[in-house]
Protein backbone atom coordinates (compact mmCIF):
# COMPACT_ATOMS: atom_id res chain seq x y z
CA UNK A 1 0.00 0.00 0.00
CA UNK A 2 1.13 3.63 -0.81
CA UNK A 3 0.64 6.77 0.96
CA UNK A 4 0.06 9.27 -1.27
CA UNK A 5 1.23 12.22 1.37
CA UNK A 6 4.30 10.18 2.13
CA UNK A 7 4.70 9.89 -1.77
CA UNK A 8 4.12 13.59 -2.36
CA UNK A 9 6.83 14.61 -0.31
CA UNK A 10 9.16 12.12 -2.00
CA UNK A 11 8.33 13.58 -5.72
CA UNK A 12 6.79 16.64 -5.12
CA UNK A 13 10.18 17.95 -6.76
CA UNK A 14 10.06 15.42 -9.81
CA UNK A 15 10.50 17.02 -12.94
CA UNK A 16 7.82 17.73 -15.03
CA UNK A 17 7.58 19.34 -18.30
CA UNK A 18 5.33 22.69 -18.80
CA UNK A 19 3.57 20.54 -21.57
CA UNK A 20 2.54 18.29 -18.62
CA UNK A 21 2.15 20.47 -16.11
CA UNK A 22 -0.39 22.85 -18.14
CA UNK A 23 -2.01 19.61 -19.08
CA UNK A 24 -3.10 18.40 -15.46
CA UNK A 25 -3.99 21.56 -14.26
CA UNK A 26 -6.29 22.82 -17.19
CA UNK A 27 -7.71 18.98 -16.90
CA UNK A 28 -8.17 19.18 -12.95
CA UNK A 29 -9.71 22.48 -13.32
CA UNK A 30 -12.02 21.12 -15.75
CA UNK A 31 -13.24 18.50 -13.75
CA UNK A 32 -12.92 20.19 -10.79
CA UNK A 33 -13.61 23.83 -10.73
CA UNK A 34 -13.53 24.77 -6.96
CA UNK A 35 -10.24 22.70 -5.92
CA UNK A 36 -7.83 25.03 -4.46
CA UNK A 37 -5.54 22.41 -3.83
CA UNK A 38 -3.06 21.55 -6.37
CA UNK A 39 -3.18 18.02 -7.01
CA UNK A 40 -0.52 15.19 -6.35
CA UNK A 41 1.22 14.87 -9.05
CA UNK A 42 3.38 10.92 -10.14
CA UNK A 43 6.22 12.93 -12.23
CA UNK A 44 6.86 11.14 -15.02
CA UNK A 45 10.09 9.08 -14.34
CA UNK A 46 7.96 7.51 -11.54
CA UNK A 47 6.82 3.94 -11.37
CA UNK A 48 5.11 2.59 -8.91
CA UNK A 49 4.05 -0.86 -8.22
CA UNK A 50 0.89 -1.61 -5.82
CA UNK A 51 -2.43 -0.26 -4.59
CA UNK A 52 -2.59 4.03 -4.18
CA UNK A 53 -4.93 5.50 -2.03
CA UNK A 54 -5.33 9.11 -0.56
CA UNK A 55 -7.47 12.02 -0.10
CA UNK A 56 -6.23 14.22 -2.97
CA UNK A 57 -6.47 14.40 -6.24
CA UNK A 58 -3.93 12.81 -8.48
CA UNK A 59 -2.47 13.36 -11.73
CA UNK A 60 -0.27 10.42 -13.41
CA UNK A 61 2.40 11.12 -15.46
CA UNK A 62 4.38 8.47 -14.83
CA UNK A 63 3.74 4.40 -14.76
CA UNK A 64 1.57 3.00 -12.43
CA UNK A 65 0.56 -0.60 -11.61
CA UNK A 66 -1.71 -1.84 -9.44
CA UNK A 67 -4.76 -0.21 -8.13
CA UNK A 68 -6.05 2.98 -7.83
CA UNK A 69 -8.74 3.69 -5.12
CA UNK A 70 -9.68 7.74 -4.61
CA UNK A 71 -13.41 7.21 -4.14
CA UNK A 72 -14.00 10.97 -2.91
CA UNK A 73 -11.36 12.79 -5.38
CA UNK A 74 -10.34 12.97 -9.29
CA UNK A 75 -7.67 11.31 -11.24
CA UNK A 76 -6.49 12.08 -13.98
CA UNK A 77 -3.88 10.08 -16.49
CA UNK A 78 -1.77 12.82 -18.03
CA UNK A 79 -0.86 12.28 -21.85
CA UNK A 80 2.05 10.89 -21.37
CA UNK A 81 0.98 8.51 -18.20
CA UNK A 82 0.77 4.78 -18.69
CA UNK A 83 -1.40 2.59 -16.19
CA UNK A 84 -2.71 -1.07 -15.64
CA UNK A 85 -4.49 -0.26 -13.25
CA UNK A 86 -8.11 -0.45 -11.69
CA UNK A 87 -9.07 2.88 -10.81
CA UNK A 88 -11.79 4.18 -8.43
CA UNK A 89 -12.56 7.69 -7.84
CA UNK A 90 -14.85 10.46 -7.86
CA UNK A 91 -14.04 11.95 -11.47
CA UNK A 92 -11.64 10.27 -13.96
CA UNK A 93 -10.08 12.10 -16.85
CA UNK A 94 -7.51 9.53 -19.55
CA UNK A 95 -5.39 11.53 -21.65
CA UNK A 96 -2.85 8.77 -21.88
CA UNK A 97 -2.72 5.00 -21.48
CA UNK A 98 -5.10 2.60 -19.61
CA UNK A 99 -4.94 -0.73 -19.36
CA UNK A 100 -7.70 -1.64 -16.73
CA UNK A 101 -11.20 -0.64 -15.47
CA UNK A 102 -12.71 2.67 -14.87
CA UNK A 103 -15.28 3.17 -11.81
CA UNK A 104 -15.81 6.54 -12.09
CA UNK A 105 -19.00 7.64 -9.35
CA UNK A 106 -19.43 10.82 -11.21
CA UNK A 107 -18.05 11.08 -14.19
CA UNK A 108 -15.64 9.25 -16.68
CA UNK A 109 -14.27 11.56 -20.00
CA UNK A 110 -11.63 9.70 -22.07
CA UNK A 111 -10.12 12.33 -24.15
CA UNK A 112 -9.06 12.49 -28.20
CA UNK A 113 -5.20 11.07 -26.74
CA UNK A 114 -6.46 8.65 -24.60
CA UNK A 115 -6.31 4.64 -25.32
CA UNK A 116 -8.05 2.73 -22.71
CA UNK A 117 -8.23 -1.56 -22.74
CA UNK A 118 -11.19 -1.70 -20.28
CA UNK A 119 -14.55 -1.88 -18.66
CA UNK A 120 -15.89 1.77 -17.76
CA UNK A 121 -18.78 2.12 -15.28
CA UNK A 122 -19.67 5.85 -14.81
CA UNK A 123 -23.50 7.53 -14.78
CA UNK A 124 -21.49 9.98 -16.96
CA UNK A 125 -18.96 8.66 -20.13
CA UNK A 126 -17.35 11.52 -22.47
CA UNK A 127 -15.57 9.93 -25.44
CA UNK A 128 -13.82 11.95 -27.45
CA UNK A 129 -13.46 12.01 -30.73
CA UNK A 130 -10.34 10.20 -31.95
CA UNK A 131 -9.76 8.60 -28.58
CA UNK A 132 -8.87 4.64 -28.70
CA UNK A 133 -11.30 2.56 -26.80
CA UNK A 134 -11.74 -1.35 -26.58
CA UNK A 135 -14.43 -2.55 -23.86
CA UNK A 136 -17.71 -2.03 -22.26
CA UNK A 137 -19.20 0.95 -21.43
CA UNK A 138 -21.98 0.83 -18.75
CA UNK A 139 -24.21 4.12 -17.97
CA UNK A 140 -27.76 4.30 -16.73
CA UNK A 141 -30.29 6.00 -18.61
CA UNK A 142 -30.37 10.16 -18.35
CA UNK A 143 -34.26 10.13 -19.73
CA UNK A 144 -37.20 7.74 -21.09
CA UNK A 145 -36.02 8.73 -24.93
CA UNK A 146 -36.49 5.16 -26.02
CA UNK A 147 -40.57 5.16 -24.67
CA UNK A 148 -40.87 7.87 -27.12
CA UNK A 149 -42.45 6.32 -30.14
CA UNK A 150 -39.48 6.75 -33.78
CA UNK A 151 -40.45 9.69 -35.81
CA UNK A 152 -41.68 7.32 -38.90
CA UNK A 153 -40.83 9.02 -42.03
CA UNK A 154 -42.88 7.67 -44.98
CA UNK A 155 -40.20 5.45 -45.71
CA UNK A 156 -39.60 2.84 -43.07
CA UNK A 157 -43.91 2.93 -42.12
CA UNK A 158 -44.47 2.27 -46.04
CA UNK A 159 -41.88 -0.43 -47.26
CA UNK A 160 -40.45 -2.02 -44.20
CA UNK A 161 -40.05 -5.52 -45.10
CA UNK A 162 -40.24 -8.63 -43.03
CA UNK A 163 -39.95 -10.87 -45.84
CA UNK A 164 -36.53 -12.46 -47.31
CA UNK A 165 -35.43 -12.55 -51.17
CA UNK A 166 -37.21 -9.83 -52.53
CA UNK A 167 -36.58 -6.36 -50.94
CA UNK A 168 -37.97 -2.73 -51.38
CA UNK A 169 -36.31 0.30 -51.76
CA UNK A 170 -36.80 3.45 -49.73
CA UNK A 171 -36.34 7.03 -51.15
CA UNK B 1 -18.62 -15.40 -56.51
CA UNK B 2 -18.61 -14.31 -52.67
CA UNK B 3 -16.70 -17.57 -51.90
CA UNK B 4 -13.65 -16.41 -54.03
CA UNK B 5 -13.40 -13.29 -52.46
CA UNK B 6 -10.38 -12.93 -50.35
CA UNK B 7 -10.71 -10.53 -47.22
CA UNK B 8 -9.87 -6.70 -48.39
CA UNK B 9 -6.82 -6.08 -46.59
CA UNK B 10 -5.30 -9.02 -47.92
CA UNK B 11 -6.82 -8.94 -51.67
CA UNK B 12 -5.44 -10.10 -54.37
CA UNK B 13 -3.77 -7.67 -57.07
CA UNK B 14 -6.36 -8.37 -59.75
CA UNK B 15 -9.08 -8.05 -57.50
CA UNK B 16 -8.68 -4.78 -57.24
CA UNK B 17 -10.00 -1.83 -59.35
CA UNK B 18 -8.79 0.93 -60.43
CA UNK B 19 -11.60 2.62 -61.44
CA UNK B 20 -13.14 6.44 -60.52
CA UNK B 21 -14.69 6.74 -58.13
CA UNK B 22 -18.15 8.02 -58.58
CA UNK B 23 -19.52 10.45 -55.61
CA UNK B 24 -22.17 8.86 -54.56
CA UNK B 25 -21.02 5.02 -54.31
CA UNK B 26 -19.31 3.70 -51.39
CA UNK B 27 -16.18 3.66 -52.55
CA UNK B 28 -15.84 7.73 -51.76
CA UNK B 29 -13.38 9.41 -49.06
CA UNK B 30 -15.94 11.44 -47.77
CA UNK B 31 -18.40 10.45 -44.98
CA UNK B 32 -21.74 9.66 -46.02
CA UNK B 33 -25.06 9.79 -43.86
CA UNK B 34 -27.55 7.12 -44.64
CA UNK B 35 -31.14 6.26 -43.26
CA UNK B 36 -31.55 3.16 -41.70
CA UNK B 37 -34.73 2.03 -40.77
CA UNK B 38 -34.28 -1.29 -39.61
CA UNK B 39 -31.36 -0.30 -37.27
CA UNK B 40 -33.86 2.29 -35.67
CA UNK B 41 -36.42 0.27 -35.37
CA UNK B 42 -34.58 -2.17 -33.33
CA UNK B 43 -33.09 0.21 -31.37
CA UNK B 44 -36.42 1.91 -30.49
CA UNK B 45 -37.12 -1.64 -29.46
CA UNK B 46 -34.36 -1.94 -26.70
CA UNK B 47 -36.04 -2.27 -23.36
CA UNK B 48 -36.60 0.19 -20.34
CA UNK B 49 -37.34 -3.05 -18.06
CA UNK B 50 -33.75 -4.68 -18.17
CA UNK B 51 -29.94 -3.95 -18.80
CA UNK B 52 -29.24 -4.29 -22.61
CA UNK B 53 -26.53 -5.74 -23.96
CA UNK B 54 -24.93 -3.98 -27.08
CA UNK B 55 -22.46 -5.61 -29.09
CA UNK B 56 -20.87 -2.36 -31.99
CA UNK B 57 -17.73 -4.26 -33.63
CA UNK B 58 -16.69 -0.60 -34.84
CA UNK B 59 -14.25 1.62 -33.93
CA UNK B 60 -15.93 3.73 -30.05
CA UNK B 61 -17.01 7.03 -30.91
CA UNK B 62 -18.50 9.99 -29.45
CA UNK B 63 -22.02 9.93 -31.31
CA UNK B 64 -22.83 6.43 -30.61
CA UNK B 65 -22.32 6.27 -27.05
CA UNK B 66 -23.96 9.68 -26.73
CA UNK B 67 -27.27 8.31 -28.74
CA UNK B 68 -27.01 4.97 -26.30
CA UNK B 69 -26.59 7.41 -23.03
CA UNK B 70 -30.42 7.85 -22.66
CA UNK B 71 -31.20 4.28 -22.25
CA UNK B 72 -29.98 1.29 -19.60
CA UNK B 73 -27.41 -0.51 -21.42
CA UNK B 74 -23.69 -2.06 -21.18
CA UNK B 75 -21.95 -1.34 -24.54
CA UNK B 76 -19.26 -3.54 -26.30
CA UNK B 77 -17.10 -1.78 -28.49
CA UNK B 78 -14.50 -4.33 -29.47
CA UNK B 79 -12.88 -1.92 -32.52
CA UNK B 80 -13.19 -5.45 -34.77
CA UNK B 81 -12.39 -3.85 -38.15
CA UNK B 82 -9.22 -2.25 -36.93
CA UNK B 83 -8.38 -5.66 -35.16
CA UNK B 84 -9.38 -7.86 -38.00
CA UNK B 85 -7.88 -5.69 -40.58
CA UNK B 86 -4.30 -6.58 -38.55
CA UNK B 87 -4.79 -10.64 -38.82
CA UNK B 88 -2.83 -11.87 -41.03
CA UNK B 89 -5.84 -13.31 -43.25
CA UNK B 90 -4.12 -15.40 -45.74
CA UNK B 91 -2.73 -17.96 -42.81
CA UNK B 92 -6.61 -18.11 -41.16
CA UNK B 93 -8.47 -20.24 -43.80
CA UNK B 94 -10.68 -21.89 -42.46
CA UNK B 95 -13.88 -21.10 -40.00
CA UNK B 96 -12.48 -22.71 -37.34
CA UNK B 97 -8.95 -20.80 -37.33
CA UNK B 98 -11.08 -17.52 -38.32
CA UNK B 99 -12.99 -18.49 -34.64
CA UNK B 100 -9.72 -18.83 -32.94
CA UNK B 101 -8.47 -15.80 -34.58
CA UNK B 102 -11.69 -13.94 -33.31
CA UNK B 103 -11.71 -15.00 -29.97
CA UNK B 104 -8.29 -13.83 -30.03
CA UNK B 105 -8.15 -10.83 -31.19
CA UNK B 106 -11.83 -9.24 -29.96
CA UNK B 107 -13.00 -11.87 -27.80
CA UNK B 108 -11.85 -10.10 -24.50
CA UNK B 109 -15.55 -9.81 -23.47
CA UNK B 110 -16.43 -13.51 -23.70
CA UNK B 111 -15.78 -13.53 -19.55
CA UNK B 112 -19.21 -11.81 -19.19
CA UNK B 113 -22.11 -14.31 -19.18
CA UNK B 114 -25.16 -12.20 -20.35
CA UNK B 115 -26.01 -12.79 -23.03
CA UNK B 116 -25.83 -9.54 -26.17
CA UNK B 117 -28.78 -8.65 -26.89
CA UNK B 118 -28.13 -6.71 -30.24
CA UNK B 119 -24.78 -7.15 -32.53
CA UNK B 120 -24.24 -4.18 -34.62
CA UNK B 121 -21.96 -6.00 -37.75
CA UNK B 122 -22.15 -2.70 -39.60
CA UNK B 123 -20.33 -3.46 -43.00
CA UNK B 124 -18.19 -5.66 -41.98
CA UNK B 125 -19.64 -8.95 -43.22
CA UNK B 126 -18.75 -7.57 -47.07
CA UNK B 127 -14.93 -7.96 -46.35
CA UNK B 128 -15.60 -11.59 -45.07
CA UNK B 129 -15.57 -15.01 -47.26
CA UNK B 130 -17.88 -17.89 -47.11
CA UNK B 131 -15.39 -19.76 -43.87
CA UNK B 132 -14.96 -15.83 -42.07
CA UNK B 133 -18.56 -15.57 -42.05
CA UNK B 134 -19.10 -19.07 -40.97
CA UNK B 135 -16.00 -18.39 -38.29
CA UNK B 136 -18.17 -15.46 -37.04
CA UNK B 137 -21.47 -17.06 -36.70
CA UNK B 138 -19.87 -19.65 -34.51
CA UNK B 139 -17.58 -17.03 -32.80
CA UNK B 140 -21.18 -14.99 -31.74
CA UNK B 141 -23.16 -17.66 -31.22
CA UNK B 142 -22.16 -18.70 -27.58
CA UNK B 143 -22.94 -15.05 -26.47
CA UNK B 144 -26.28 -15.20 -28.09
CA UNK B 145 -30.01 -16.11 -27.15
CA UNK B 146 -33.38 -16.26 -28.73
CA UNK B 147 -33.93 -12.62 -28.70
CA UNK B 148 -30.37 -11.63 -29.74
CA UNK B 149 -30.69 -9.10 -32.81
CA UNK B 150 -27.48 -9.38 -35.70
CA UNK B 151 -27.46 -5.86 -37.67
CA UNK B 152 -25.74 -5.39 -40.85
CA UNK B 153 -25.20 -3.78 -44.04
CA UNK B 154 -24.36 -5.91 -47.47
CA UNK B 155 -23.25 -3.40 -50.52
CA UNK B 156 -24.73 -4.23 -53.68
CA UNK B 157 -22.32 -2.34 -55.82
CA UNK B 158 -19.74 -3.82 -58.01
CA UNK B 159 -16.94 -2.19 -55.94
CA UNK B 160 -16.09 -1.32 -52.85
CA UNK B 161 -13.32 0.65 -50.94
CA UNK B 162 -10.45 -2.11 -50.29
CA UNK B 163 -11.03 -1.43 -46.33
CA UNK B 164 -13.76 -1.36 -44.43
CA UNK B 165 -15.18 2.01 -43.18
CA UNK B 166 -15.99 3.23 -39.55
CA UNK B 167 -19.73 3.68 -38.80
CA UNK B 168 -21.27 5.67 -36.50
CA UNK B 169 -24.93 6.55 -35.28
CA UNK B 170 -25.61 10.20 -36.11
CA UNK B 171 -28.81 10.75 -34.72
CA UNK B 172 -31.84 9.48 -34.23
CA UNK B 173 -32.62 7.85 -37.92
CA UNK B 174 -29.31 8.24 -39.98
CA UNK B 175 -25.95 6.49 -39.81
CA UNK B 176 -22.86 8.23 -41.22
CA UNK B 177 -20.23 6.50 -43.39
CA UNK B 178 -16.63 7.07 -42.36
CA UNK B 179 -14.15 5.42 -45.14
CA UNK B 180 -11.35 4.55 -43.91
CA UNK B 181 -8.20 6.64 -46.16
CA UNK B 182 -7.93 4.62 -49.21
CA UNK B 183 -8.49 5.26 -52.84
CA UNK B 184 -8.33 1.67 -53.99
CA UNK B 185 -11.16 -0.81 -54.40
CA UNK B 186 -11.72 -4.34 -54.63
CA UNK B 187 -14.72 -5.97 -56.17
CA UNK B 188 -17.61 -6.26 -54.13
CA UNK B 189 -18.92 -10.04 -52.87
CA UNK B 190 -22.72 -8.94 -53.21
CA UNK B 191 -23.87 -11.06 -51.01
CA UNK B 192 -27.30 -12.80 -51.66
CA UNK B 193 -29.66 -13.91 -48.93
CA UNK B 194 -29.60 -17.64 -49.42
CA UNK B 195 -25.73 -17.25 -49.05
CA UNK B 196 -25.04 -14.95 -45.71
CA UNK B 197 -28.36 -17.40 -44.34
CA UNK B 198 -25.97 -20.48 -45.08
CA UNK B 199 -23.06 -18.76 -43.42
CA UNK B 200 -24.57 -16.89 -40.54
CA UNK B 201 -26.25 -20.58 -40.01
CA UNK B 202 -28.16 -20.64 -37.39
CA UNK B 203 -28.72 -16.81 -37.89
CA UNK B 204 -31.97 -16.00 -40.20
CA UNK B 205 -33.85 -13.64 -41.84
CA UNK B 206 -36.08 -11.64 -39.41
CA UNK B 207 -36.13 -7.73 -41.43
CA UNK B 208 -34.47 -6.88 -44.85
CA UNK B 209 -34.71 -3.35 -46.41
CA UNK B 210 -32.92 -1.88 -49.58
CA UNK B 211 -31.30 1.69 -48.64
CA UNK B 212 -31.37 4.18 -52.13
CA UNK B 213 -27.72 3.94 -51.36
CA UNK B 214 -27.62 0.55 -52.73
CA UNK B 215 -26.90 -0.92 -49.76
CA UNK B 216 -29.09 -3.84 -48.57
CA UNK B 217 -30.15 -3.60 -44.30
CA UNK B 218 -30.52 -6.77 -43.07
CA UNK B 219 -31.25 -7.79 -39.14
CA UNK B 220 -30.87 -11.81 -38.36
CA UNK B 221 -32.31 -13.39 -35.35
CA UNK B 222 -31.78 -17.10 -34.15
CA UNK B 223 -33.95 -19.32 -36.00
Amino acid sequence: MIDMKQLKDNVSNKLKTPEEENTSVSSIKEISPRSNNTPMAIGSTIHIKGDVTGDEDLIIHGHVEGKINLKDHNVIIGKNGKVEANINAKQIVVEGELNGDLNGEEKVVIRETGNVLGNVISPRVTLEDGAMFKGSIEMEPRNNKFSKKPEKTADSKNNFKVNSNDSKAIA
Amino acid sequence: MPSQISPAWNTPAHLVSNRQVKPADLSTEVDITIKSPLLFEMLNKVSQEKKNIILDISQANRSSLEFFSDTWCKLYFTNSITEISKLETSSINTAHKWHRALVKSVGFYKNDKTDIDMILLWGLPNYLSKDQLKGLSSYLLPQCSKNTYLHMYIFNSEFMSRLPANYKIHNKNSVSIKPQNVSDEIVCPMYHLTNLQKYLAPFTLDHSVMLSSGIQEYIFKLS
